[in-house]
């Protein structure tokens, strides 16, 4: 099922804020490439970093946030633009149309003011795939049947406070996928919802991956999501990749120490584990980035090296890559 | 708790930094003396307050907006003893040339139709301002703080009863409601003060005035009375939104569940939770009641001559008006002062009060740490 | 729509008890009228003792209050109350000077809307730079001039100075009255010359009244359409590939429900504002009018005004909220 073609290629991305507090290094030299229809997860704690990675993709990162450097490479029919180099007007038309997004909020994704079916059709009518919002509302009925929406017919007149949390998620995802993207990023997409519709919103995705045959990058926090979703995974610490390898690989053989804290602090679907370990420490500040491996302070078997050189990110078996001097 | 003080001694403080602790220690050592042991006790809450003036230190409006103030509060205190003339000594009598003589001539800022000293009156002026805000407040926003938190804590009937009649009240255009109890009281209430001796004299000491313009008073009280009926309402609102959500708070519950009387919970728990937000917004508000009650007097309401008033001033002024200009400018221009000083400190108390921009004030406040010291 | 019919005729039934309570306290105003007014309306000191009488009688001073407020209501509501000092029904008076007052009120509010929402729209998107600084300060400064101040001093500049104003009477209505407005009738009917007199006569003390308001508008405008630009479905808009115009729509409407509601409470700011802007450019509006009455005794007419402008002051509200609801469909239920 995993692809060979690369449909992104990402090579040294970094982000930095710019606060009153000082400047916020948030993703530094983030590199990895996502294969054509493959679910890609990155993974790692609250501020790693990755949902800041998803939206450099697009150039969706807001002042006081900046681009730094890096390129991100998008493979189409043989063409190769470098998404990072387009200009505002160039890279609106991907978003939305090649490359969607769905937020981790359904409750503040959608405009309070407009009806969903208004922001389906806008979804449509903005890449000129429907010549007016009206005729788009017809089509956002059926859009919202494939999204499971119960009585769709009814419901495009409804206004966001009037759904509840799960569907409103599905109408972010009818939004997402109204275009027919190739690329889908699901920025933690069951986070803000009840354990019930989690299920539910994941089995859609993965349907709507399957009908549409996109390409699926899942951000999250939760090693349940990643081990039921993903293909490949790279886990995030502290704004850098630490580890990156096909889904069994992370769960059956961490390399990295901090993959396999994370493993262990939270139940392992793939293995048993006696009791629940918290990794000591908490993230450090990315304004003043411990030196060498960010990781150091957190680590139990960290050397001299670990604290004055940074480790890269290297291939140690096929298609499995670890940061670790270790 | 103890975090905090030491994040105190991280600060580098500046003079003006040094001239609110001493405030603020000046303070709690009044407090100290007649209540043994509270500076013990508050030590976290006497470092907050440095802290509070910290960020105020840094914000250039919210110094300006403090030195105005403590000026007007100052001149309201002082203004009538500075005062070189006093404000019911007419020179007209003595030497008819002082008649509207320009800034200069005789006097400074000039002299009114009876020759009056200008600076005078508005130092006296100073007081009549500040007294009647002060008392407005002090009359409009406990009465709407009460209100308010007794509506907000039963909720139910009390609550539809206190807001229907609240919601009357705020459906007058402010001024307008003022004005026609400003003009119907002071004839009823010219009795309480012609009745009530002591009422008498604590406002002819509050006002600074002789004994001869007790006629004048009721007008003074009525306009005051008036005021307060307009502001109330407004604090009742407040109050009321944010003891709801208080009430839902753990906190409260768990006094209610260990049998506290309502009163005690009121009193105790939840006014001192909602209380701060309510004073910057008094803060911010004392503007607007000096701007009101000169705008009372400039329409001919409240103080008579010669009292000393600063709309009164310029309304007498307007007879003479563009002749006279300096009897407008001025007293208009002083106005304007006191007011811009209470919105500037009532800005910048908000934006220190306010979680995020308070950090972001409290980031230039601290003094940079050598940043090898954390790796 | 369905809802919004039900809220409005919800929002409609709410109105009842709030005149109610606009007459309750008119009435508490009327109540509170010095004890012995009569005397002064039959003639100060000298007044005859039977001349008293009559007038006590006729104004019902001597019923129990609810007979008062009854007297008081239906006469406010049928026209019966006569003025003591002119002899007509007092809302007649009212009547006269009620389109100088909102004349003047349209002209300060106009200022407000033209002044303050492009100046805090600009100072929102351009946020930081020099505008914003002079938006905040513009803003501060309008609320804590006093209004007769900057009226004077206008006046100085215009009248004394250029000479391009004039202060004196109020140009007449034109012949045809269709909404009792001078200077809207006057434009409806091609009677282009008389809505110039009238504009030149309001358009300073409009702006005077207007000059506070505009400040707090701009403010106002620049932080909600912030907030509303810094919202997550903004983010989600931009995800979605949408233009950054139609991007700007969407933050204009959802920081329209905030600014309606400042917009509303500035148009009873204004109300509030009008009997100062009367008196000093010498407008015979509601304003200047009860301030006459004040001095004359006249308390009917006090009566009577406030009655006006809480009705005025309501119904700008009603209509506030209406818009409210046609705008943000959460708060129709």
């Amino acid at each position: 099922m995993i692809g060979t073609e690369k449909i992104l290629e990402v090579k040294d991305l970094t982000v930095h804020f710019y606060t009153y507090a000082g400047v916020v290094k948030a993703i530094e030299k983030v590199s990895f490439d996502v294969y054509k229809g493959e679910t890609f997860a990155l993974v790692g704690e609250t501020g790693c970093g990755k949902s800041v990675t998803a939206r450099a993709l697009t150039q969706l990162i807001e002042s006081p946030g900046r681009i730094v450097e890096g390129e991100v490479y998008y493979h189409r029919d043989g063409e190769t633009i470098d998404l990072l180099k387009l200009g505002e007007e160039e890279i609106r038309e991907y978003r939305g149309k090649e490359i969607a997004y769905i937020f981790q909020d359904p409750q503040s994704s959608l405009d309070p003011l407009y009806s969903i079916g208004y922001q389906v059709s806008e979804a449509l009518f903005v890449h000129k795939m429907v010549k007016s919002i009206k005729e788009g509302v017809k089509r956002a009925v059926d859009i919202l049947r494939t999204v499971l929406m119960p009585d769709p017919e009814k419901r495009v007149s409804n206004y966001p406070h009037e759904l509840s949390g799960g569907m409103k998620q599905r109408v972010t995802i009818g939004i997402g996928i109204a275009n027919n993207p190739r690329i889908l990023i699901a920025d933690e997409p069951t986070t803000a919802l009840d354990v019930t519709v989690q299920a539910q919103i994941l089995n859609l995705i993965k349907e709507m991956k399957e009908r549409y045959g996109a390409t699926v990058l899942l951000i999250t926090h939760d090693m349940g999501v990643v081990a039921d979703m993903a293909d490949r995974v790279a886990v995030m610490y502290a704004g850098k990749i630490v580890e990156l390898a096909d889904v069994f690989t992370i769960f059956k053989k961490p390399i990295h120490p901090y993959t396999r804290g994370l493993l262990k602090a939270v139940p392992n679907p793939l293995v048993k584990i006696e009791r629940l370990e918290a990794i000591p420490g908490t993230v450090p500040s990315l304004i003043n980035p411990p030196s060498g491996c960010r990781f150091n302070p957190r680590c139990n078997q960290a050397t001299e090296i670990c604290r004055s050189k940074v480790p890269e990110l290297e291939e140690v078996e096929d298609g499995h890559f670890v940061a670790c001097h270790g | 708790m103890q975090e905090v003080e030491q994040l105190g001694e991280e600060y580098q403080r500046s003079i003006l930094d040094r001239i609110s602790d001493s405030f603020i220690e000046f303070l709690v050592s009044i407090i100290s003396a007649v209540r043994k042991g509270w500076r013990e006790k508050n030590r976290s809450r006497i470092a907050e307050w440095k802290l509070m003036f910290y960020a105020l230190n840094r914000s250039p409006p919210g110094v300006i907006g403090l030195f105005l103030v403590t000026i007007f509060v100052f001149l309201g205190i002082f203004g009538p003893y500075f005062a070189p003339y006093k404000y019911n000594y007419f020179p007209i009598f003595d030497n008819g040339d002082t008649y509207l003589s320009p800034p200069g001539q005789f006097f400074l800022l000039g002299a009114d139709h009876f020759g009056r000293d200008l600076v005078s009156l508005l130092l006296q002026g100073a007081r009549t301002s500040l007294v009647i805000s002060v008392i407005v407040i002090l009359m409009g926003v406990p009465l709407g703080i009460l209100l308010g938190l007794v509506a907000g804590y039963f909720g139910g009937k009390i609550d539809e009863l206190i807001m229907r009649v609240t919601d009357m009240f705020l459906a007058f255009p402010p001024l307008i409601l003022a004005i026609a109890f400003a003009a119907v009281l002071p004839e009823r209430i010219s009795y309480l003060i012609n009745n009530y001796i002591y009422l008498q004299q604590i406002l002819l000491w509050l006002f600074a005035l002789d004994a001869r313009e007790a006629g004048n008073l009721s007008r003074l009280l009525a306009v005051m009375i008036a005021m307060a009926i307009v502001w109330w309402p407004g604090y009742a609102r407040i109050t009321r939104g944010s003891t709801l959500t208080e009430r839902e708070s753990l906190y409260v519950e768990s006094a209610k569940a260990i049998g506290l009387s309502s009163a005690k919970i009121m009193a105790k728990h939840i006014l001192p939770n909602i209380i701060g937000p309510i004073l910057v917004y008094v803060t911010l508000d004392f503007g607007s009641v000096v701007l009101t009650e000169a705008g009372l007097s400039f329409l001919g309401l409240g103080a008579t001559p010669p009292i000393a008033d600063w709309g009164r001033i310029v309304y007498d002024g307007s007879q003479f008006f563009p002749k006279a200009w300096w009897l407008i400018i001025f007293p208009g221009a002083i106005v304007l002062f006191d007011v811009l000083g209470w919105n500037l400190l009532g800005d910048s108390l908000r934006d220190v009060l306010d979680p995020k921009l308070r950090r972001s004030i409290e980031f230039k406040v601290k003094r940079k740490k050598p940043k090898e010291e954390r790796r | 729509m369905a809802e919004l019919k039900k809220f409005l005729a919800r929002r409609i039934l709410t109105f009842i008890p709030t005149i109610i309570g606009i007459t309750l306290i008119v009435f508490a105003i009327a109540y509170l009228i010095p004890a012995d007014p009569a005397r002064a309306w039959a003639g100060g000191e000298k007044a005859s003792q039977k001349a008293i009488e009559i007038i006590r009688e006729k104004y019902h001073m001597d019923d129990p209050w609810y007979e008062q407020y009854l007297f008081l209501i239906t006469g406010l509501m049928k026209n019966e109350i006569i003025d003591p000092r002119t002899s007509n029904p007092v809302l007649d008076d009212v009547g006269k000077r009620f389109p100088v007052t909102f004349q003047l009120t349209l002209f300060a509010y106009f200022f407000v809307l033209l002044i303050g929402i492009p100046l805090g729209l600009v100072s929102a998107l351009k946020r930081d730079s020099a505008i914003d600084t002079f938006v905040r300060i513009f803003a501060l400064i309008g609320v804590s001039t006093p209004v007769f101040w900057l009226g004077y001093i206008l006046i100085y500049v215009f009248f004394v100075h250029i000479r391009i104003i004039n202060l004196a009477g109020v140009p007449p209505s034109p012949d045809i009255v269709i909404t009792h407005i001078p200077v809207i009738d006057s434009l409806l009917t091609g009677n282009l010359e008389l809505f110039r007199q009238h504009v030149a006569r309001f358009w300073l003390p409009g702006f005077v009244l207007g000059f506070m308001g505009a400040g707090v508008v701009a403010r106002f405008v620049r932080n909600s359409f912030l907030e509303a630009i810094g919202g997550d479905y903004i983010e989600f808009l931009k995800a979605k590939g949408v233009q950054k115009l139609r991007i700007y729509r969407h933050a204009m409407k959802n920081s329209l429900v905030p600014i309606i509601t400042v917009l509303g409470l500035q148009f009873g700011g204004l109300l509030s504002g009008a009997p100062i802007t009367e008196t000093v450019f010498g407008l015979p509006g509601m304003g200047l009018y009860a301030i006459f009455s004040i001095t004359t005794l006249d308390f009917p007419a006090i009566v009577a005004v406030t009655f006006i402008f809480a009705l005025v002051y309501v119904i700008a509200n009603l209509i506030v909220d209406i818009f409210y609801a046609v705008i943000d469909p959460r708060v129709r239920y």
